[in-house]
């Protein structure tokens, strides 16, 4: 089939490349007016070769939408929720096309409740299909070839049948489809963010806990994760989740239900925890200075939402950044990827001071916050930071360091929960 | 003029009043509505957002003037100017009543320094709020405060308590969710009730006492101290990060621990009961945010202005103020109710009772004389609509005179805040409802049986029936919000000060509260168990003391 992508999320780049190796004519189509189409760089290395393998095979292409032939059997579109309205626009200039109605219409964007019937307004007369965004990231391929089984939100046996066979070859068998109503499906997508963070927030506040009675959170995770009903996937106690589709995920679901009128706390807490964590080291900070932390100087390594990105949607670095300066201390930052976002955001001011090195950034500096796990931070220099720092203090963010060797070289050390 | 000369003119126009007083004892105000179709017209003053209707008072053009003419002979102007000079007016304790120098705009040229002075404080306190409202006030834990609670009495408690109720559709937002709460009795009633609820690591406490020597208010502060220390630990950053403290006295607030960062200071030459306007307002502003307080603080400098500037025909508080001596001192009217016909005003008549009651609440005149005239009346109240299912019946039909202050705001609802904007719609019906009462009551007190349907009277028996000409006065503001509420306090104001020329005493002391807590004193120690000996007391309170001390079972 002749089908068209629209988006530049993992999700779109893992189906692009996917669709086109199994035979599928995929017309990958740039909506964000670039000089020349092509599909973005991902972090998953793996989607890369096998997108550039398809594009070498000519399998797949990229073009403009006005390049784009009118022959498609099915659009995709997959955008991130803050770019609806670019979506929106999308659909209204497709209207203007003389396409043959219906197509099959896929939205794989997580745009709430209701999201797919909103699109599905500029464009009625064709047969619109849910596909929740199941991809994980850092194991964006094997997350769907491996699914078991496949949600998607298409009540209509006939669309039915056109799911199944332009997904056939990647799920064969008609017991992989979990075919539901759209709704129900929207809400699914949503529901399986809500436990993981749910998962982490959990997590979270044990460590609260587990500090107060001198538990190790550490043990209590490890111990929980070999549990095989539980496993490991977020469980890791720290400063606090963020990223941009998962908080907005997260937030979507605890509005429907606050909204329904419901008498549910369970995903307001679930936030409001993750909030509440995301200052942690700044609470740290603040008791082992006994509230006296004007004019010092604090260095934060990390600031994008999670390792492998340059993204700070929603991530802790913000909420640290607001209650250091509102103290009046000066913060040194490092983060390989994401200075110039930071930089953007917050411009050029007096206390905050953005480092190209990571030992640069501890230089007379009271404190060392850890705030994303980037590789580069796992095993420091010591002996340097014990030099440069004026107070030697590690607040370990992530609990990525082993605490008895931090104490030993000479630190005060403090993790989550331990 | 003389003094003696000054004298003769008073008692002669005293004595024209009274004879005044004769004709209109039974003069009733339908009659005066009835001479003059122009009654609205003349006899109500617009003053910016604010239209003060006092055509349903029992006076008319004569009288009005000779009050006028009342005024002036007990040198109101003079007294005006005195009130707004650095003269000691409170002449029993040597200070002078400078609560409209808390009003100064930032930038004033008649008094820079005082202006100036106000200023550095007020500043720090916006700070302060801007702080708390962007979730970084922190407490010793590094949590953010999300409850403040104010610990004061009389004026550090009335007022803002007051104002805070009245703005609340004000409500400035904040980055965590913010609680305001009030603590004043000292027996620990409110304190009782309030703790449970409160995490210790999330509140801030406001000592709010002119003298820092305020025994409820110390005694609720120490409960607190106690209560914070228990989860918190015995420790200076307890008091550091949980205390601040707005007092005259610093030298106090550091010695109770209060850090020299969070105290905040007035100054002798505000009395408590004028102290809204200082950085005693601070949960005021916390509800209202700096923009707010501003504003407030905006209206009431309107009205300063008004008050100095008006001629006396023309100048609410001095009407207001007149009027009262009318009602009080000639129609022998001796109480007056404040009805306020919006639920937020709903401490305005408790805040009205300390500011006019403990200000002319006195009978010995600045000459050391007794007073000749009666002084302030009684002042009570409620929300009207409430009121009329509770004391209104008495106001119809009882044997009491009594004269009313109505109060409603012309719109409401009308701001799309968060707090109400979903049903906004049938909260404007229901204001309307409210309005439609306020005027219905006030036309049914001024004229009785001829508010109704004359058809029907006649078949009426006499206990349905309403003799009316219960005098009146309406407010009317285009909006209660923080400008408009700031002129109506400071309008009442001076309508005291205006009061207290005519009566010639003293409103800004109150030694009779003074005494009270001196006696207090005495009789804890015995209480306590320190002290055995009662002889010395009277029979009533020993008998008293015997039951409290379980001496006896009563």
């Amino acid at each position: 089939m002749k089908v068209a992508v629209f988006g530049r999320t993992l999700y779109a780049g893992v189906m692009a490349a996917l669709l086109a190796e199994c035979g599928h004519k995929v017309y990958w189509c740039d909506i964000f007016q670039q000089d020349s189409p092509e599909a973005p760089d991902f972090q998953d290395e793996a989607v890369n070769r096998l997108l550039q393998q398809q594009h070498a095979q000519g399998f797949l292409h990229y073009c403009s939408l006005k390049e784009l032939g009118l022959q498609m059997d099915v659009y995709l579109f997959s955008l991130n929720p803050a770019e609806e309205p670019l979506l929106i626009e999308l659909l209204q200039q497709l209207q203007q096309r003389p396409i043959i109605h219906p197509k099959l219409m896929i939205n794989a964007s997580t745009l709430g409740l209701q999201g797919t019937a909103r699109l599905k307004q500029l464009l009625p007369e064709d047969d619109w299909v849910y596909l929740p965004d199941m991809s994980q990231e850092g194991n964006a391929l094997a997350s769907i070839t491996q699914a078991e089984q496949l949600t998607v939100g298409c009540m209509n046996p006939q669309v039915q049948s056109k799911v199944q066979e332009f997904l056939r070859p990647l799920f064969p068998r008609k017991q992989q489809y979990l075919f539901m109503p759209v709704l129900d499906a929207e809400f699914t997508k949503l529901s399986i963010s809500g436990m993981l963070a749910t998962r982490i927030s959990y997590i979270n506040d044990l460590a609260v806990v587990a500090e107060k009675l001198g538990i190790d959170i550490e043990h209590v995770r490890q111990g929980m994760a070999a549990d095989s009903r539980i496993g490991a996937s977020y469980m890791y106690p720290g400063a606090g989740f963020g990223g941009e589709n998962f908080s907005h995920d997260v937030l979507t679901l605890a509005n429907t239900v606050s909204t329904t009128g419901v008498k549910s706390q369970l995903l307001a807490q679930v936030w409001e925890i993750n909030e509440q964590q995301k200052e942690l080291l700044f609470r740290k900070l603040w008791n082992y200075y006994q509230g006296d932390l004007k004019g010092k100087t604090i260095t934060i390594w990390g600031a994008a939402f999670k390792e492998n990105t340059s993204r700070v949607h929603h991530s802790p670095i913000h909420a640290m950044l607001k209650a250091l300066w509102a103290q009046g201390l000066t913060v040194k930052l490092h983060d390989p990827q994401a200075l110039p976002e930071i930089q953007a955001l917050y411009g050029e001011r007096a206390d905050l001071i953005l480092c190209q090195d990571q030992y640069e950034a501890v230089k007379d500096s009271h404190a060392l916050c850890l705030l994303t796990a980037w590789k580069h931070y796992w095993s420091p220099d010591y002996k340097t930071l014990l030099k440069s720092m004026q107070h030697p203090l590690i607040l370990d963010g992530r609990n990525i360091y082993d605490p008895q060797f931090v104490k030993a070289q000479g630190f005060a050390y403090m993790g989550v929960g331990r | 003029m003389s003094s003696s000369a000054a004298v003769h003119t008073r008692d002669s126009l005293l004595l024209q009043l009274q004879t005044l007083k004769n004709q209109f004892e039974q003069r009733h105000l339908t009659d005066l509505f009835a001479q003059d179709a122009q009654r609205f017209e003349h006899f109500s003053v617009r003053l910016k957002s604010l239209v003060f209707d006092y055509s349903k008072q029992r006076i008319d053009a004569e009288v009005l003037a000779q009050l006028i003419r009342f005024a002036e002979a007990h040198d109101l102007s003079g007294w005006i100017n005195t009130l707004f000079s650095t003269d000691p007016i409170n002449y029993t304790e040597q200070r002078a009543a400078m609560h409209w120098a808390l009003r100064l705009p930032e930038q004033d040229s008649t008094h820079p320094e005082l202006a100036q002075q106000v200023q550095a404080q007020l500043q720090r306190m916006y700070q302060l709020v801007e702080k708390i409202h962007a979730g970084q006030c922190r407490g010793a834990t590094g949590e953010v405060i999300q409850d403040v609670v104010n610990i004061g009495v009389g004026g550090s408690d009335l007022g803002p308590l007051m104002a805070t109720q009245a703005l609340s559709d004000f409500k400035h937002p904040s980055a965590k969710p913010l609680s305001v709460h009030f603590v004043s009795t000292m027996d620990g009633s409110q304190l009782s009730d309030l703790l449970h609820k409160l995490r210790p690591e999330t509140t801030l406490f406001i000592i709010s006492s002119k003298s820092f020597g305020t025994i409820d208010t110390l005694s609720n502060a120490q409960t607190v101290r106690l209560w914070l220390e228990k989860a918190l630990g015995k420790q200076a950053r307890v008091l550091q990060h949980h205390f601040v403290g707005v007092s005259t006295k610093p030298d106090k607030m550091t010695a109770w621990g209060i850090a020299p960062e969070n105290q905040f200071l007035l100054w002798d030459w505000v009395g408590g009961r004028y102290s809204l306007w200082s950085c005693i307002g601070l949960p005021i502003a916390l509800i209202i945010g700096v923009e707010g307080f501003k504003a407030f603080l905006a209206g009431a400098y309107a009205v300063d202005q008004h008050f100095q500037t008006a001629p006396f025909a023309q100048n609410i508080p001095v009407l207001m103020g007149l009027l009262g001596i009318w009602n009080n001192n000639f129609l022998d009217i001796q109480t007056h109710a404040v009805l306020p016909y919006d639920g937020r005003l709903k401490y305005f008549a408790s805040y009205l009772q300390q500011l006019e009651m403990e200000s002319n609440g006195k009978s010995i005149q600045r000459s050391g004389e007794a007073v000749e005239l009666d002084t302030c009346p009684i002042v009570w109240g409620e929300v009207g609509p409430n009121a009329q299912h509770a004391f209104y019946q008495l106001l119809h039909q009882g044997t009491q005179a009594v004269s009313c202050d109505f109060i409603a705001p012309v719109k409401r609802y009308n701001a799309n805040q968060f707090t109400y904007a979903e049903s906004a719609e049938a909260l404007v019906e229901q204001h309307h409802l409210a309005l439609s009462n306020c005027l219905a009551q006030s036309r049914l007190l001024a004229f009785g049986n001829q508010a109704l349907d004359q058809a029907e009277l006649i078949s009426l028996p006499a206990y349905k029936q309403y003799a009316g000409n219960q005098p009146s006065s309406t407010f009317l503001i285009q909006e209660l919000n923080p400008y408009s509420l700031g002129m109506l306090i400071a309008l009442y104001e001076h309508k005291v000060f205006v009061q207290s020329v005519i009566w010639n005493i003293n409103p800004f002391d109150q030694w009779g509260v003074e005494k009270g807590k001196e006696i207090a004193n005495q009789l804890l120690p015995i209480l306590n168990g320190q002290q055995q000996d009662v002889s010395a007391l009277d029979a009533s309170t020993q008998g008293l003391l015997q039951i409290l001390l379980g001496k006896s079972d009563g």
